[in-house]
C-alpha cells in the first residue's frame, strides 16, 4: 500500500492559510474584546468576546479570509431579550469604528453587511474579514449558548466552544489525525466544488459522525488510508438517497446538539457532492492500490490538486531526517517524533543511537 | 539479514521487570504488559511516529538476562525493509557502540528508538533511502 507519509505531510502544510491569516487569527480577537469593553452604547459582559469558527477548531483549509468571533451580550433567550434582530443591528452600529480603532489607517472603507447570525466586518484593501456573532451565554463559552437568528427573530440553542473541545479531544485521543482529515476533506471539496460547496462545519460533522459510530472508522490506518475510507463510508451512508427519492437530501446531525444541521442542502448540491465523492473514493483506491509510487502521486494528485499535494519530496525527507536525528528529538507517549520538546504531551528525550542490521531496500 | 551479535553485559544490579514495567507505564501508557513462560515479559502497544503514519503495533519481549527484542505485529513491514535482524526484529543499535545492560530502562531507550526507527522507516518507502543513523555509513561497519 503506498500511503506516502512524507507527500502527506507536505501536502498538510501546502493548505495551510497564508502566515498573515494565522497571525491575524490569533492577535485580533483581543483587540476586538479590548474595542467592544470600552465602548460605551454597546454592552457585553464576562468573558466578552472569544475567537470561533475554523481557526479556533484548528481547521482552516486555503486563503481562509473570514475570522470568525463570539460577542457576550446580557439577556434572556427564552424572552427574546433583547430582541434577537435589534440586537444585530446594535452590534454592527458598535463595530463601525472597529477597523479605524484597529489602527487600519490608509484602506479606504469598511463595508459591513449583515448575515444571519453575524455582523460582517470588511476591511477594505486588506481583504480582510470578520465575523462577529452576538451570543447570549450564560454558563460561558464552554457551554451551551444562544446566537439570534435574524430571520425569525429569536435566540436559538448552538455549542461552537463545545465543538472547539470535541475536536481537541478527539484529535488527542486519535494521534493528531481528527483535524488532519477534516483538512483533507475540505481540501477535497475545494478542488472538486467551486459552486456548490457543502459547508465546512457539515464535513466536520461528518468526520465526526464517521469516528465516532458503532463500527466507525479504524483510526489506526494511515491517514491516506484514513481519507479513502471516509469517502466511501459517506458515500455508502447517503447512497440510498440517491436510490429512492428524487428530492431528499441527508440530515447530518449537529455533534453537539444533535439536530439537523443540513436543512437547507439543496438536492442539486447534494448530488454533485455525491458524485464527486463516488470519483474521489475510486481514485483514493487507485493511488492505494496501485504498485509504484509515481501513480499512487499522479491519483491523489487529481485528488488534492498538483499545486498542492508534491511530486517529490526528497528535500522534505531530508529535512524531516534532520528534525527526528537520535538524541536532539523527543518521543510522546503515542510515539510521535517531535524535534522540540512538547509542552503539554509526557515525552521522552531520544538517546543518540546508530541503527544497525540487514542493508536491504 | 543481519544476526543478531549483541552480547549481554553484566554489571550493575539489574531493573527488574516490574520496575520496567513501572517505567513503561509512566512513558508509554498504551504498553500493557502479558507474562510469558520462564520470567519473560512481553509489552504490546502502539505507536504513531507522525500524525499520518498507521497506529503500529508493537511487541517488545525481556528477560532479565537478555536482550530486549521489538518486532512490529501491524502492519506487515516492506520484504525488503534496511535495519532488521534475521528473525524480523528492529535493529536499534549498533552493538560496536552500545551494548545493553540490565540496569537499563527499555521505556528510556529502546521504545524511543522504535519509535525513531519507524520514523526513518517511512522516510525511507517514501525516498528510497534510509536517512537515520547507519552503521552502514560507518567505516568499521562490517564488523
Amino acid at each position: 500500500m503506498n500511503t506516502l507519509g512524507t507527500h502527506f505531510d507536505e501536502l498538510l502544510k501546502n493548505i495551510r492559510p497564508p502566515q498573515e491569516r494565522l497571525d491575524a487569527a490569533r492577535d485580533l480577537p483581543p483587540k476586538v474584546r479590548a474595542y467592544l469593553e470600552k465602548h460605551e452604547e454597546f454592552t457585553t459582559v464576562h468573558p466578552h468576546t472569544r475567537l470561533a469558527g475554523s481557526y479556533a477548531q484548528d481547521t482552516p483549509v486555503g486563503d481562509v479570509k473570514d475570522v470568525d468571533f463570539l460577542v457576550n451580550v446580557p439577556g434572556d433567550p427564552e424572552s427574546n431579550e433583547p430582541q434577537a434582530k435589534r440586537l444585530i443591528q446594535d452590534l454592527r452600529s458598535a463595530l463601525d469604528g472597529l477597523p479605524k480603532a484597529l489602527g487600519f489607517d490608509g484602506y479606504a472603507g469598511v463595508d459591513i453587511e449583515r448575515a444571519r447570525r453575524s455582523v460582517h466586518v470588511y476591511i477594505r484593501g486588506r481583504d480582510f474579514h470578520l465575523d462577529a456573532v452576538p451570543c447570549i451565554a450564560p454558563g460561558g463559552f464552554e457551554e451551551q449558548i444562544w446566537v439570534p437568528d435574524r430571520g425569525f427573530n429569536e435566540w436559538i440553542p448552538s455549542h461552537p466552544i463545545g465543538y472547539v473541545i470535541l475536536l481537541d479531544k478527539m484529535n488527542q485521543d486519535y494521534g493528531g489525525k481528527v483535524k488532519e482529515l477534516i483538512k483533507l476533506m475540505k481540501q477535497f471539496r475545494n478542488q472538486h466544488m467551486v459552486n456548490r460547496r457543502p459547508k465546512s462545519y457539515w464535513l466536520g460533522a461528518l468526520v465526526v459522525h464517521h469516528i465516532r459510530r458503532e463500527n466507525g472508522l479504524d483510526m489506526s490506518q494511515p491517514l491516506a488510508a484514513l481519507f479513502r475510507d471516509l469517502l466511501i463510508a459517506v458515500y455508502c451512508q447517503y447512497d440510498h438517497l440517491l436510490a429512492t427519492s428524487s428530492d431528499a437530501t441527508p440530515n447530518i446531525p449537529d455533534p453537539m446538539l444533535g439536530h439537523n444541521i443540513s436543512w437547507n442542502w439543496e438536492r442539486s448540491h447534494f448530488e454533485t457532492f455525491m458524485r464527486r465523492l463516488d470519483e474521489g473514493r475510486t481514485w483514493a483506491t487507485n493511488a492505494l492500490e496501485c504498485e509504484d509510487r509515481e501513480t499512487a502521486v499522479k491519483w491523489w494528485q487529481r485528488i488534492f490538486g498538483e499545486d498542492y499535494f508534491p511530486s517529490d519530496v526528497k528535500e522534505a525527507a531530508f529535512r524531516m531526517a534532520s528534525a527526528g536525528k537520535p538524541g536532539a528529538s523527543f518521543v510522546t507517549g503515542s510515539g510521535l517524533v517531535t524535534p522540540v520538546k512538547p509542552k503539554s504531551a509526557a515525552n521522552t528525550p531520544t538517546r543518540p543511537t546508530t541503527f544497525h542490521g540487514s542493508k536491504k531496500g | 539479514m543481519a544476526r543478531r551479535k549483541g552480547k549481554f553485559i553484566k554489571s550493575a544490579p539489574g531493573v527488574s521487570a516490574a520496575q520496567q514495567d513501572f517505567h513503561m507505564s509512566r512513558r508509554f501508557p498504551g504498553f500493557l504488559r502479558h507474562r510469558e513462560k520462564k520470567g519473560a515479559v512481553r509489552w504490546r502497544g502502539n505507536l504513531q511516529p507522525r500524525v499520518t503514519s498507521p497506529a503500529y503495533q508493537i511487541d517488545v519481549w525481556y528477560k532479565l538476562g537478555q536482550i530486549p527484542k521489538v518486532k512490529v505485529v501491524w502492519p506487515s513491514l516492506a520484504a525488503n525493509a534496511p535495519h532488521l535482524y534475521s528473525d524480523g526484529s528492529l535493529c536499534l543499535y549498533w552493538p560496536k557502540e552500545w551494548t545493553w545492560q540490565d540496569h537499563y530502562i527499555i521505556a528510556e531507550t529502546i521504545v524511543p528508538w522504535t519509535a525513531l526507527w519507524l520514523y526513518y522507516y517511512e522516510l525511507w518507502q517514501d525516498v528510497g533511502e534510509w536517512l537515520g543513523p547507519s552503521s552502514h555509513d560507518k567505516p568499521s561497519s562490517q564488523e
